[in-house]
Order: structure tokens, then C-alpha cells, then sequence
């Protein structure tokens, strides 16, 4: 469900702990996967980026509508060391193009819009957060997702007073994403709620996969299929989710037409009532 | 969050409307087309929290209502001063229509009523109806927006030319705080109570909509009564008739300028679309037909609701002030009325 891009294997390391997640390949770029969530190390810049951003999403599995979120550090004119921020806006300064992160649940930070550059700019001269990915991150991940499950972190690495990132260790890195790793988390964890509930709205109905494999609808059948049950889900969710009900639905059908007339039926006696407010009809959440 | 065009930051309707919320980050852009309607949105994620965007419109500020929408005999005409809705009516079309929830709020009034007043010297006796409140609520967003406050005044300068303001809310302040024009008309949109309560998610209730009615009755404002669209039950009966007496019972029928009734319609494609947002919704899951691109309830259903309905209501109305033509403005030309891409492509 989650998908974290970062840019130095230094900011993976805090995440790759923290998420249980183990090492599945070296090339072309360092990836690394647990059961709930698959981290790529991208290289600096927007096209690797952009391209480990692809990469991770075919690795995945291809499934679209998951939670992507790029973490990484970037340099501010007025914004403390440590600082976590999240972007609310994010602009290419080679091409002037910007995008626009939804932001759909409590933000781990401040909200802050994010220039992304070529070269290390030493003067933050706009208040934006400097940094090198996130134009390359967010248009792709956006390609595979929706804008309100992908998300930039960056941790302020630099300022007027000081610029660590040039002169940074490795674990001076990883300790500038460990300070953050509980909101990190936190936020990780609420886009993945959105991503679920996203994959549960175009789930098939129950009963669908039993039904196709015990007959053999034809396309149009299976169309149809799906409709009726689920207008099932809808008007008797209790009973649609009951296989012995589904069961006695389809008994003794010999045919997938039976099959249908037989949902058609039980569906024409239905009572249509509107659900109380608060009733679970209306709430996949 | 609150998304401001960069031509309108210093405009003083913007500078008003953002000291309403002291606490709310400021994002500039340059077109609101950048943030609303995007391809990878989700409307029902969207919905959660959205926000507001303030613009400026450019063009189309007022369409010409299709045929046979409008009071009979008279040029009619739509205008929206925003997109999208703070209420979530699981039957309305700008679920359908839009991948944004987010309210994109027009702040040039002054260019709407230009070109309105544009389009009523072109007409022989400057008469025509003006109708808000198809791609918004009309007052929903008052104390915000000041729409009504900006535009009733106008249209009282022009007494041959009509507005309708559509509304589900209680916002009416500034309506309690003017003058009643004769020719604006507040328009109150119903269903019943247990339907409202189930699919019209952060409405007011149907009592707080009738004592809102009640106290502009009594400042001497016309008022209309939509009852619109005709959502299905097993007890629609009952729920209907108790819907009917209870709002006449509070609302004088000399106060009220129209009544209409409207059947629950909407385009195909928008409907798949609010089905796919909302599988588990027993609304779309009713008996529904498709004819002529039109989703609505099947013929028998849909017959035996309008028929029913108009029964009952004639026994508290006069036939005069029943003007079907009235109810919901076909969706898809509300669409196309407000399709952010022509304003994107400025």
C-alpha cells in the first residue's frame, strides 16, 4: 500500500528500520520491501527520481492508487535545522511547471511550497524549501495514483546559517530523518487508510470471483453480473456478504442466464430503504 | 488551505473573504485550473476536507437555460458565482462532474452583473429570470462569500428581471438584514425528512430550513418551494405527505412564488461515475433505466412518485403556482455551463 521514494540510501535507512523492510534487489536502483510497504533509493535529481518512481511502481506489482510519499532533505531561508515540512506546492524551476499535493488528513508539519533545482542554490531567496526530486517524484507517482496519496516530506537540511547537506555524514542524514520518523510514520500510516479505502470502492462485489469460477459468463453476462450483486451489496449488504445466502441464490441454477434471473428476482423484492445516518451503507471508511 | 489566483491576492473581495479564516495557509497560483478538476483527483477523498479557491472568471458568466426549463413566457437564463457545494447530497450531479471537491469561488461579481445587465438591455422590455444555485448552493457560503448581499441589491435596480436563489441553508442574514426586492425569489429545496437525513449529508434540517423560510416570510420575501428531485422509499408516501404538511403548515401559500416538483435525472456518464465514487450507496443501487442518455428511476417508479407527489400537493397549493418547468435544470447543460476547461483554456 505504501511507496516511499528517497534520494540517499543515508534517508533509507531510518524508514527501511522502522518499516521492517529488507533488501529485494541492487540495481538499477537499491530497492527494499516489507509487507506493508517497498522503498526505492533514487539517486539525486528529478529524472532519477522520476525514473525510480516508475521503476518502484512496476516492481510493486503495477496496482495503481497506492500511498507514495518522496523523503528527503531541502534547504530554507528561515526554517530551522530538523524542521519537518510538508509541500503544499511544488515547482520546477527549470520549466516553471507546478503541482499541487491534496492534502486530505492532519499534515505531519507546516505546509510549505517546494522549488526543485537543478544545482545547490546557496540563497533561499523565495521562503520555499530547495530541493532537487520532487518535481521528477510527484508528477510520476501522480500517473499511478491520486494527489491525495502522494506526498513530499522534506526535513530542512539547510539554511542561512548553515548548509549540512554538502557537508553532512551519512549519519548526520539518517539522524535528520530519524527525528522525524514518528510523523513520518504517523502520516505514512493515514495515507495508507486512504489508499485501502480507495481499493475497497473498486473491490468486486461479494460473490463475484465465486460466481465466475463455478459458470462461464460471457463478457457482457459478467457485466451484468457485477451490476446485480452490486446492487446486492447495496440493498442487503448483511445478507450479500453471507456465501451461504449467495449460495442459496445460485442453487440450482444450471445455466449463467438462471444465475442472473435468479439475482434479478431476489432484487425486484427487495425493499428499497434508505439507511439511518451513520449507517454503515454509506461509509467504507 | 485556501488557493488564491496571483491576479486577484490583493483584490478586496479576496483581502475580505480571506480574513474570514486568519489561520488558513495561503497557496498562490496562477490559474485555479491548476488545482481544480486535475486528472488524478478523487472527489470522495477530496470530500474529506476540501478547500477553497478563489478566482476570477474570464468569460461564460451567464448561459442561456435550455428549452423548457423557466417560468413559461419568459427568457431564462443560468449563472454561477461558484463550483461545487459545502453540503454532500449523495444524489447531486457534481459528484458526477468533477474530480475536485474543492469550492472555487468566482470573486469578480461585478463582471458577472455587467454582463448581466448587458444581456437584460439586449432583451424588449429588459424581463428575464436569472437562476443561481446550480453549481453551488446560493447561500450556503454567505457569511463567506456575500453573494446574495452583492447581488440582491443589483437585481433590485432592474424590477422587469428575476432572480432565483437556490438553497438547502439557514444562511440568511444578510437576506434578514435588506430590503425584500419583488422580484428575487428564494427558493428552498426539500426532500423528505428520513431521505435528507440519509443522503443529504451536512444539509440543515428540515426544520431549520422551514424556520429560515418562516422568518423571511415574515420580512415579506417571495419564496419558492423545489421539491426536487423525488427520491425513492418504501414509504415515500407517508414521508412526502408528512414533508408537505409539515412545510405548509409553517408556510403561508401567499408568500410563495412557485412550488415545482422534480423527478431524480441525471446523465449516464454521471451517474456511472457517482456509482463508481459511491458503490455501497443503496441510491444508485434502486431500480434505475437509462433512456435517451437520461438515468433515472424506471418509467412505473418515477410515474407513480410524480403523480403521487402532485396529487398531494394540490391539495395545498393552487395549480397557479405550480411550475413544473421549474424543477432541476437539466444536469448535463449545467455541465457543460460549467465546465472548468473552457476557463482553463483562457
Amino acid at each position: 500500500m505504501l511507496r516511499f521514494v528517497v534520494a540517499l540510501q543515508a534517508e533509507a535507512h531510518p524508514l527501511v528500520g522502522r518499516f521492517g523492510m529488507a533488501a529485494v534487489s541492487e540495481a538499477p536502483f537499491p530497492v527494499y520491501r516489507s509487507e506493508e510497504a517497498w522503498l526505492i533509493v533514487s539517486g539525486h535529481g528529478k529524472a532519477a527520481s522520476a525514473a525510480a518512481t516508475a521503476y518502484l511502481h512496476l516492481m510493486a506489482g503495477g496496482a495503481l492508487g497506492r500511498a507514495w510519499l518522496n523523503v528527503g532533505l531541502g534547504g530554507h531561508s528561515q526554517r530551522k535545522l530538523g524542521e519537518g515540512v510538508l509541500a503544499h506546492k511544488i515547482s520546477d524551476a527549470a520549466s516553471g511547471a507546478s503541482w499541487y499535493p491534496q492534502l486530505v488528513i492532519d499534515s505531519p508539519g507546516p505546509t510549505v511550497p517546494v522549488l526543485s533545482v537543478e544545482r545547490v542554490e546557496e540563497e533561499y531567496a523565495p521562503p520555499w524549501v530547495y530541493e532537487s526530486e520532487a518535481a521528477g517524484f510527484f508528477p510520476t507517482a501522480c500517473r499511478f495514483s491520486v494527489a491525495e496519496l502522494v506526498h513530499v516530506y522534506k526535513v530542512i537540511s539547510d539554511n542561512p546559517d548553515a548548509t549540512l547537506s554538502r557537508r553532512m555524514s551519512s549519519r548526520a542524514v539518517e539522524a535528520a530523518i530519524a527525528s522525524n520518523l514518528d510523523r513520518i510514520e504517523a502520516f505514512a500510516r493515514g495515507l495508507t487508510d486512504l489508499a485501502r479505502e480507495l481499493e475497497a470502492l473498486a473491490a468486486e462485489p461479494p460473490g463475484y470471483p465465486e460466481a465466475l469460477e463455478r459458470w462461464s459468463f460471457t463478457a457482457a453476462q459478467q457485466l451484468r453480473l457485477r451490476r446485480l450483486l452490486r446492487r446486492l451489496a447495496a440493498l442487503d449488504p448483511a445478507s450479500s456478504r453471507d456465501p451461504a445466502y449467495l449460495e442459496s441464490l445460485f442453487d440450482g441454477a444450471r445455466a449463467e442466464r438462471e444465475v442472473l434471473r435468479s439475482l434479478e428476482a431476489r432484487l425486484a423484492v427487495i425493499p428499497i430503504r434508505l439507511p439511518p445516518p451513520g449507517a454503515a451503507a454509506d461509509d467504507l471508511r | 488551505m485556501i488557493y488564491v489566483e496571483e491576479e486577484i491576492l490583493a483584490h478586496p473581495r479576496t483581502l475580505q473573504i480571506q480574513s474570514r479564516f486568519p489561520d488558513a495557509e495561503v497557496v498562490p497560483c496562477s490559474r485555479y485550473s491548476e488545482i481544480f478538476n486535475r486528472r488524478a483527483q478523487h472527489f470522495r477523498l477530496q470530500k474529506r476536507r476540501p478547500s477553497l479557491i478563489l478566482a476570477r472568471k474570464h468569460r461564460s458568466f451567464v448561459q442561456e437555460a435550455p428549452a423548457g426549463f423557466g417560468v413559461k413566457g419568459a427568457r431564462s437564463f443560468t449563472f454561477s458565482h461558484m463550483h461545487n457545494c459545502i453540503y454532500d447530497c449523495r444524489y447531486c450531479f457534481l459528484q458526477g462532474m468533477y474530480r475536485s471537491a474543492h469550492y472555487v469561488v468566482f470573486i469578480n461579481y461585478e463582471d458577472y452583473q455587467w454582463a448581466i445587465e448587458e444581456r437584460l438591455r439586449s432583451l424588449p422590455n429588459g424581463s428575464a429570470w436569472f437562476f443561481s444555485g446550480y453549481d453551488c448552493d446560493s447561500l450556503a457560503l454567505e457569511p463567506v462569500t456575500r453573494f446574495a448581499a452583492s447581488f440582491v441589491p443589483f437585481f433590485a435596480r432592474f424590477p422587469a428581471a428575476f432572480l432565483e436563489l437556490r438553497t438547502k441553508s439557514t444562511q440568511i442574514k444578510s437576506l434578514l438584514d435588506m430590503e425584500a426586492p419583488p422580484n428575487v425569489i428564494v427558493a428552498f429545496s426539500f426532500t423528505p425528512a428520513e431521505v435528507a437525513a440519509s443522503v443529504e449529508h451536512l444539509t440543515p434540517s428540515v426544520d431549520r430550513r422551514i424556520r429560515a423560510m418562516k422568518k423571511l416570510q415574515e420580512r415579506g420575501w417571495r419564496l419558492g418551494l423545489r421539491f426536487d428531485p423525488l427520491i425513492y422509499d418504501e414509504g415515500f408516501r407517508e414521508q412526502y405527505r408528512r414533508l408537505y404538511e409539515q412545510v405548509f403548515g409553517a408556510v403561508r401559500v401567499e408568500s410563495l412564488h412557485s412550488v415545482s416538483l422534480g423527478p431524480f435525472h441525471l446523465p449516464g456518464g454521471l451517474f456511472r461515475n457517482m456509482a463508481r465514487l459511491y458503490p455501497e450507496s443503496p441510491l444508485f443501487a434502486a431500480p434505475l433505466d437509462e433512456t435517451g442518455g437520461q438515468v433515472g428511476y424506471r418509467r412505473d417508479l418515477e410515474e407513480e412518485m410524480m403523480g403521487f407527489c402532485r396529487e398531494e400537493l394540490l391539495r395545498h397549493i393552487p395549480p397557479e403556482i405550480f411550475c413544473p418547468g421549474l424543477s432541476a435544470l437539466p444536469a448535463a447543460h449545467a455541465a457543460e455551463a460549467a465546465s472548468p476547461l473552457g476557463e482553463a483554456a483562457m
